[in-house]
C-alpha cells in the first residue's frame, strides 16, 4: 500500500473486495514475502554504514544499536534524519526511533509520536501506548482486551504475579524489554568484525584508482590498530556503500597473520583486477570500509628496516597474491595421501602450512631403494593406447601413443594394483597391471593394463598413465 | 640478431665467460637487497659443461627447455626438476606453474614420482592457472619474489605468450629478483625469445641396471642457445640418490662439444634391444 492509496482512505488489512468497492481502478499486486525479505537485507545492509551491529525484525523492521556512533553523524537525531532521507531518496518510506532500548525504540517507531526519547522518559512515553507496542501476540492482546487492559499504562503498576499468572510469563518480559529492566540482545546480521575502519566521502568515489588508494589509507589505519593488539588479519572485506542503496562486499584472505598496509592494499589491488565484471560504481560510493574478518595473535614484527624483505614474507606476500587473482585453490603445496591408487595418492595441502613443511623437511631425504617406481608426470586422465604383449599377462611389446609407434626395449613390472571398491562410481573398479617400460630411443613410460585376463575380462584395454625422465 | 650480440664476437669465449661471471657476482653482491644469495649460478655438476656455460646456468634469468617431440616430454621435465633440485637452496620453495590446458593435456607433476627422482616435494608449490597469459604473470611475479629458488612455468606449444617482448620483461625481472626461471615448452619449434639458454632434451636409451630393469634415466642435452659462451651437447644421467648430472662412463659415449650421430642410430648396438 503506497501514499496515494493511503489518501484514497485505504487501509491496512482491509478486505480487498471492500477496497475494489471503494476504488475500482485500484492496482492490486499479491504479496511477494521472499522478495520483501529480500529489500528487507538489503536496507539491513545499506544500514551498515552507520553502526556495524545491525539486527533484522522481520518482517519489517531493522534495529541499528547506535551505541558510540551517532556522534560521527553529528547527534542522535541527524543519524536519524539522515537514514530517513537517504531512504526516501531511495523511494522507501520509514518510520524511526531512537530509545534506550531494542523494545522501546520498536515500540515508538509503530505507535509513538515522539522520535527520540530519554532514558528516564521511557515510562511515560510508553504509557498511552497499545498493548500491541510490546510485541505480544493477538492471542495475548485479545485476552487482556476482554478484561480492559488496553495501554501499556494500564499493566504498568499492576502487580506482577497475577499478570504472569493469566498471560503467560512473556508479557512480563516484554515489558522488561522496553523499560530496560532486562536486557534484549540485537542479534546481529553479521558478525561484528574485531577491526573496523572507515571513510565518508563528501563527494562519492567512481574511480577504481581513488577506492583503491582510500583502501590503502584505510589499511594503514587499521596496521596500527592491530599492531597495538599484536594481531594481524586473516581475512578482509572491504564494503562499499553506493549512492543509491547499493552495496558491494570485495573478501580477500591470507596465508598468515598480516598486517603490512602495503601488502593488504596491494591484496585488494589483485582483487580489483581479478573481478570478472566491473564493480559498477554508478553514482559513486560514498562510504568506504574495510574490516578485518579475523584477526589471529602473531609475532611478525612490524617495519622492516632493512631495506629488501626477507624471504618468507616476500613469498607469503606472493602467494597471498596468487590465491586473491586466481583463487585460493588454485595455489596448493602438494602432500602425500595415504592410498595406493596412484591418483589419489597426492593430496592438495595450503601452501604455507608451516608445520608440515617443516616436519617434512627434518627427514628429508627420504630416499627409499625399494620405494616403487613413480612417473615424474601423471596424466589426468590415462590415454588408452594399442599395445601388443608376448604373452597375455606379460608386458607389452610394442605399443602406439600419440599415433607414434614404440617398440619397447626394457619393462619392469607388473606391478598390481587393485582398485578400492567404494570409489567404483567412476567405473574404473578394474585390477591395473602396471609396467614401466622403456622404449628403444629411451623414453619411459608407465602403462597399465586393465583388468585380469581371464576372471575379469576377456580383451584388456592399455594405458599410459604417466611419463618417467 | 640484436646488436649486442654482434659485439660479443670480438672476444673469445673462454676469456668472455669467467669476465661475466666476475662481473655478476659483483653485481649481486653490490646492488640492494639482492644478498639472498651468493651463488648466481645453477651448477649441472658437469665440469664441462659449466664450463661452456661459464660457470653453470644463471640466476637472474630464464632459461627455456624444449622436448625434441612430445615423447620426449618426460626427458625434458626431468631436466627441469633436475636444475630445480640443484637450484633448491635450504628453506627456498619451488615454483611450479601450469595451466589448464596443458594440465589436460599432458598431465601433471606427479609427487611421489618426484620424490623418487630426488626432489625435495615439501618445497614445492603448485600454481595452476586458467591461461597462458596467467602463466605468464604468476611468473613474472614469482621470479620477481625472492622466496624462490627456481620457477617452472610450462607453456604449450604453440603459445603467442612467449614472443619476444614477453620473454624480456621476463628476463628483467628474473634479473631483479635474482630468479631462476625455467619455461619448459611442449614444442621443438625455435622461436626468438629472451631466454639466456635454451636445450633441446631427447631420452637416451639407458644403460639398464645390472639387476635387470631400467636403470639411470638417460638423457640427450642439446644446448642450442647459450649468450654467455658456447653451444655443445651433451649425454648425461641424472642421479636422483646424490641430486646430480653425471655423464656415463660407457665408451660410447664421446665428450662434450661434439656432435653426435642422432639418437635412432645409436643404441642399436644396445645388447637388451634384443628382448622385443
Amino acid at each position: 500500500m503506497n501514499a496515494e492509496a493511503m489518501r484514497l482512505g485505504l487501509r491496512h488489512m482491509m478486505p480487498l473486495a471492500d477496497a475494489r468497492a471503494m476504488h475500482p481502478s485500484i492496482a492490486v499486486e499479491p504479496a511477494d514475502d521472499a522478495a520483501d525479505a529480500r529489500l528487507l537485507e538489503a536496507i539491513g545492509d545499506w544500514l551498515s554504514r552507520y553502526t556495524p551491529l545491525v539486527g533484522l525484525t522481520p518482517p519489517d523492521g531493522v534495529m541499528l544499536d547506535i551505541t558510540g556512533c551517532a556522534h560521527l553523524f553529528g547527534g542522535e537525531d541527524a543519524m536519524r534524519r539522515d537514514a530517513v532521507r537517504r531512504l526516501h531518496d531511495q523511494g522507501i518510506t520509514a518510520r524511526t526511533a531512537i530509545a534506550g532500548t531494542p523494545g522501546a525504540a520498536w515500540a515508538l517507531a509503530r505507535y509513538g509520536e515522539r522520535r527520540n526519547i530519554a532514558d528516564d522518559e521511557m515510562q511515560e512515553t510508553l504509557q498511552p501506548l497499545p498493548l500491541a507496542a510490546l510485541q505480544l501476540t493477538p492471542d495475548i492482546i485479545e485476552a487482556m482486551g476482554r478484561v480492559g487492559l488496553k495501554k501499556v499504562g494500564d499493566i504498568l503498576d499492576r502487580p506482577r504475579a497475577p499478570l504472569a499468572a493469566r498471560f503467560g510469563s512473556i508479557l512480563l518480559q516484554r515489558l522488561d524489554f522496553a523499560l530496560g529492566k532486562a536486557d534484549e540482545p540485537i542479534t546481529p546480521r553479521l558478525p561484528v568484525p574485531p577491526y573496523i575502519a572507515e571513510r565518508n566521502l563528501m563527494e562519492p568515489a567512481t574511480h577504481e584508482t581513488f577506492i583503491l588508494e582510500t583502501i590503502g589509507h584505510l589499511a594503514a589505519d587499521l596496521s596500527r590498530r592491530m599492531e597495538e593488539r599484536g594481531e594481524g588479519a586473516r581475512a578482509l572485506q572491504v564494503t562499499l556503500f553506493r549512492v543509491d542503496g547499493a552495496v558491494r562486499r570485495l573478501s580477500v584472505a591470507t596465508s598468515r597473520p598480516q598486517r603490512d598496509a602495503a601488502a593488504m592494499h596491494r591484496l585488494f589491488r589483485e582483487r580489483f583486477s581479478s573481478l570478472a565484471e566491473d564493480i559498477d560504481p554508478g553514482c559513486g560510493f560514498d562510504v568506504i570500509r574495510l574490516a578485518v574478518i579475523t584477526a589471529e595473535k602473531t609475532q611478525i614484527p612490524q617495519s622492516n628496516l632493512i631495506d629488501g624483505a626477507t624471504g618468507p614474507d616476500d613469498l607469503a606476500d606472493l602467494i597471498d597474491r596468487l590465491g586473491v587473482r586466481f583463487g585460493p585453490r588454485r595455489v596448493q603445496r602438494l602432500a602425500f595421501a595415504e592410498s595406493h591408487i596412484p591418483e589419489y595418492a597426492v593430496i592438495q595441502a595450503p601452501p604455507l602450512a608451516s608445520d608440515l613443511s617443516t616436519q617434512q623437511r627434518t627427514n628429508v631425504p627420504a630416499l627409499d631403494t625399494i620405494a616403487p617406481a613413480r612417473p615424474l608426470r601423471l596424466f589426468e586422465r590415462p590415454e588408452p593406447i594399442d599395445a601388443i604383449a608376448e604373452v597375455p599377462d606379460g608386458p607389452p611389446v610394442r605399443f602406439r601413443w600419440r599415433r607414434v609407434p614404440h617398440e619397447v626395449a626394457h619393462a619392469e613390472g607388473p606391478e598390481r594394483i587393485a582398485m578400492e571398491w567404494w570409489r567404483d562410481e567412476t567405473g574404473r573398479s578394474l585390477t591395473r597391471d602396471y609396467f614401466r617400460v622403456e622404449d628403444r630411443d629411451g623414453r619411459r613410460f608407465w602403462l597399465y593394463r586393465e583388468g585380469l585376463f581371464g576372471s575379469e575380462t576377456s580383451r584388456p584395454q592399455w594405458y599410459v598413465h604417466g611419463l618417467f625422465t | 640478431m640484436p646488436r649486442p650480440m654482434a659485439a660479443e664476437g670480438r672476444l673469445p669465449p673462454e676469456q668472455a665467460a669467467p669476465l661475466r661471471q666476475t662481473i655478476a657476482a659483483i653485481e649481486a653482491a653490490c646492488l640492494p637487497g639482492k644478498t639472498r644469495s651468493a651463488r648466481v649460478h645453477v651448477e649441472t655438476g658437469i665440469p664441462l659443461m659449466d664450463q661452456a656455460l661459464g660457470g653453470g646456468l644463471s640466476r637472474g634469468a630464464i632459461h627455456e627447455i624444449l622436448p625434441r617431440t612430445v615423447q620426449d616430454l618426460g626427458a625434458a621435465a626431468g631436466f627441469a626438476f633436475g636444475l630445480a633440485s640443484r637450484a633448491q637452496e635450504r628453506s627456498a620453495h619451488v615454483l611450479y606453474i601450469q595451466h589448464d590446458f596443458t594440465s589436460a593435456e599432458t598431465g601433471r607433476p606427479y609427487l611421489p614420482g618426484l620424490k623418487v627422482s630426488g626432489f625435495d616435494t615439501s618445497a614445492l608449490i603448485y600454481l595452476h592457472v586458467p591461461r597462458a597469459e596467467d602463466v605468464l604473470w604468476a611468473m613474472n611475479e614469482a621470479l620477481k619474489c625472492r622466496g624462490f629458488s627456481a620457477v617452472i612455468a610450462e607453456f604449450p606449444a604453440h603459445t603467442r605468450a612467449l614472443d619476444l617482448t614477453c620473454t624480456r620483461r621476463l628476463a628483467l625481472a628474473a634479473q631483479e629478483g635474482l630468479g631462476f626461471g625455467l619455461i619448459l615448452r611442449h614444442a621443438a619449434t625455435i622461436e626468438p625469445n629472451a631466454a639466456t639458454t635454451r636445450w633441446l632434451i631427447s631420452a637416451r636409451p639407458s644403460r639398464g641396471s645390472p639387476f635387470g630393469g631400467l636403470g639411470t634415466p638417460h638423457i640427450h642435452l642439446d644446448l642450442v642457445k647459450n649468450r654467455f659462451g658456447s653451444s655443445g651437447q651433451w649425454n648425461v644421467e641424472w642421479h636422483a640418490r646424490e641430486r646430480k648430472f653425471e655423464i656415463p662412463p660407457s665408451p660410447a659415449t664421446l665428450p662434450g662439444n661434439l656432435v653426435q650421430p642422432p639418437p635412432h642410430r645409436q643404441g642399436r648396438t644396445h645388447p637388451r634391444a634384443a628382448v622385443a
